[in-house]
């Protein structure tokens, strides 16, 4: 019997009790949920990651996640699995229609009312601008404003390599895997065999701007927004920092303003300011 | 166009009102249920009664061996499944299983039947979640209440097909939810007709104001902590985008009614991560299609 103890054996799958072990702590710790669907997408990496730590069980990771350290970098690898394949046009569709059916014709009616014509969008920690230009895409295509209306997309990200690429708005199809075909011929030029660059209409009404989001001032600076999309970043935060970013969020939004999270990221626990709306199959937060 | 309606409201309830139209809920489901949690039942009776019907046991067994439950160990026998899942999975199962019966293989239906299984099954954990999470306790099962509240959409579509086809096509433009357009085009609606049939059944009274009730709870007098749990059960699981077309509402949880119904239940409310139990209902959509796929590889989704 205690020979068997001896030999460390290399992890090969995850039972669902330590999955669900796993998922509790990410969820408590950074509000992500991390959803069964995922685990057979990075299974494989964490596993990896435990083995070379020579940790065999996930007790031993959490408490490795917990004291170790070098904690912090480990968390952050993790983030990176539980977020990867993320960055994509048109990610997370539930939400995207949420937006373009059910928010922005409730604000546009909205804002009319109050005699304006005018939208502002803040797209928070953008990356290499699949967001942000999803969003302009929606505005000016499908949304029909006439030419009278003033649409402005703020596009911020902290790291100069991500903003350089969301600048140059050129991009291969794995990006482009949730665009229809249709869509992407009229958003898109083909300009090698797997380049795709966005046409110029869907960049001019976004501002790119490097931005830390704990930059109070900085953030100060900028205009009030009618929606924030802040999708996959504040897990990087510990919850001191969110709540910061988190207050500001509110702060920056008009009345009656939205705020978009990632998929299964939770404000639970970080801000009880937002209403949470519930849409078919996406969640929104809302200013009062 | 009023009298047209009421006549066929007539029509649909002279329907019902003849047993032998009822869609037909399994004796063993019905045996079942009135072992109500009871810890004095013994495993070897519960176990007698579902080996009575051969083909659900042996979908009892491919369940307990299935990764919905991931026992990691092979399940031989009926009293092992017992003994390893509790009584309530067990009779979770069981309900599940009859409702899949209650589709005929044969029938075409002019929703995804699929689809109705799933906002079915996960109506019903939701529900169970939310008792769990408040610390409810029912006589009614709230897990079969989530399963059959919406029992009354097959008992349309089976018998005022092309009506119900209309009702249907109308529902899939997003403009109006399925309730509101029966009652526009049928003069009555499914939870009026569901409660009708769990009556027909002779399922208790409780249960069948549950029904009645899982789109207005606020109107049942009885019953109303259970019926607000199935409505909520009802509104997350659409919330999800799980179940039968729906419009898109953007719905604030905390000035919701019913929600307050059963916040007030419990201090503790107010704290409730909702969100979370919002991202549970992902998971267990994943489980709901592996016991689908179980109950019929034919059925496609």
């Amino acid at each position: 019997m205690w020979k068997e103890k001896m030999v460390i054996e290399n992890k090969e799958i995850f039972d669902d009790q330590e999955f669900y072990a796993l998922r509790d702590y990410i969820y408590d710790i950074c509000g992500i949920y991390f959803r069964l669907e995922k685990k057979y997408l990075i299974e494989d990496k964490v596993i990896n990651r435990m083995n070379e730590l020579s940790i065999n069980n996930v007790s031993d990771y959490i408490y490795y996640l917990k004291y170790n350290p070098e904690k912090e970098k480990e968390l952050s690898l993790l983030y990176d699995y539980i977020t990867i394949n993320e960055t994509s046009f048109f990610r997370n569709k539930p939400q995207m229609q949420a937006f373009e059916e059910e928010v922005l014709p409730e604000m546009i009616k909205n804002i009319q009312q109050d005699g304006r014509k005018s939208i502002r969008i803040w797209s928070a920690g953008c990356s290499s601008g699949e967001e942000p230009y999803t969003i302009s895409i929606i505005l000016k295509d499908r949304l029909m404003l006439d030419g009278s209306w003033y649409t402005d997309i703020t596009a911020t990200d902290i790291n100069d390599t991500v903003l350089g690429k969301a600048k140059a708005g050129i991009y291969t199809d794995y990006p482009l895997r949730n665009t229809d075909e249709k869509m992407v011929q009229r958003c898109f030029t083909k300009i090698s065999d797997k380049e795709f660059k966005i046409e110029d209409r869907y960049k001019s009404g976004i501002r790119f701007r490097k931005l830390n989001l704990l930059d109070d001032d900085m953030i100060s600076s900028l205009p009030l927004f009618d929606i924030i999309f802040c999708r996959n970043v504040l897990i990087y935060f510990d919850l001191n920092s969110k709540i910061r970013v988190l207050d500001k969020f509110y702060e920056m939004l008009k009345p009656g303003g939205y705020l978009f999270l990632g998929h299964s990221e939770s404000l639970h626990g970080i801000s009880a300011a937002f209403k949470l709306i519930l849409f078919k199959g996406a969640l929104a937060y809302k200013k009062q | 166009m009023t009298g047209e309606k009421d006549n066929i409201r007539k029509e649909i309830f002279l329907k019902l009102s003849t047993i032998e139209n009822l869609p037909v809920m399994p004796q063993i489901a019905m045996d079942i249920m009135s072992y109500v949690d009871d810890e004095d039942t013994s495993i070897q009776k519960i176990a007698d009664i579902i080996s009575k019907d051969p083909a659900l046991s042996a979908q009892v067994l491919k369940v307990a061996n299935s990764a919905f439950y991931s026992l990691r160990r092979n399940v031989g026998s009926l009293e092992l499944a017992i003994i390893l899942l509790g009584l309530r999975e067990i009779k979770n199962i069981i309900f599940m299983m009859s409702v899949f019966r209650l589709f005929p293989r044969d029938s075409e239906f002019c929703f995804n039947e699929i689809d109705y299984l799933k906002h079915s099954i996960l109506t019903g954990q939701t529900a169970q979640t939310l008792c769990g999470l408040f610390d409810l306790k029912f006589d009614s099962s709230p897990f079969l209440l989530g399963l059959l509240h919406d029992i009354g959409k097959i008992f349309i579509d089976q018998n005022f097909h092309e009506k119900y086809t209309i009702v249907i096509e109308q529902a899939n433009k997003n403009e109006a939810s399925i309730y509101e357009i029966e009652e526009d085009r049928l003069g009555t609606n499914h939870a009026e007709i569901g409660a009708k049939i769990a009556s027909g059944w002779n399922f208790p009274l409780e249960f069948v104001d549950c029904i009645r009730h899982h789109h207005d709870a606020q109107n049942s007098q009885e019953n109303m902590l259970l019926a607000s749990v199935i409505y909520m059960a009802n509104l997350l699981t659409n919330a999800r985008n799980i179940g039968l077309p729906s419009p898109s509402r953007g719905i604030d949880i905390a000035e919701n009614p019913v929600w307050k119904i059963i916040l007030g239940s419990d201090k503790k409310g107010n704290a409730l991560d909702i969100e979370k139990i919002l991202f549970e209902i992902d998971d267990e959509l994943k489980k709901s299609e592996e016991i689908i796929s179980i109950y019929s590889k034919k059925l496609k989704y």
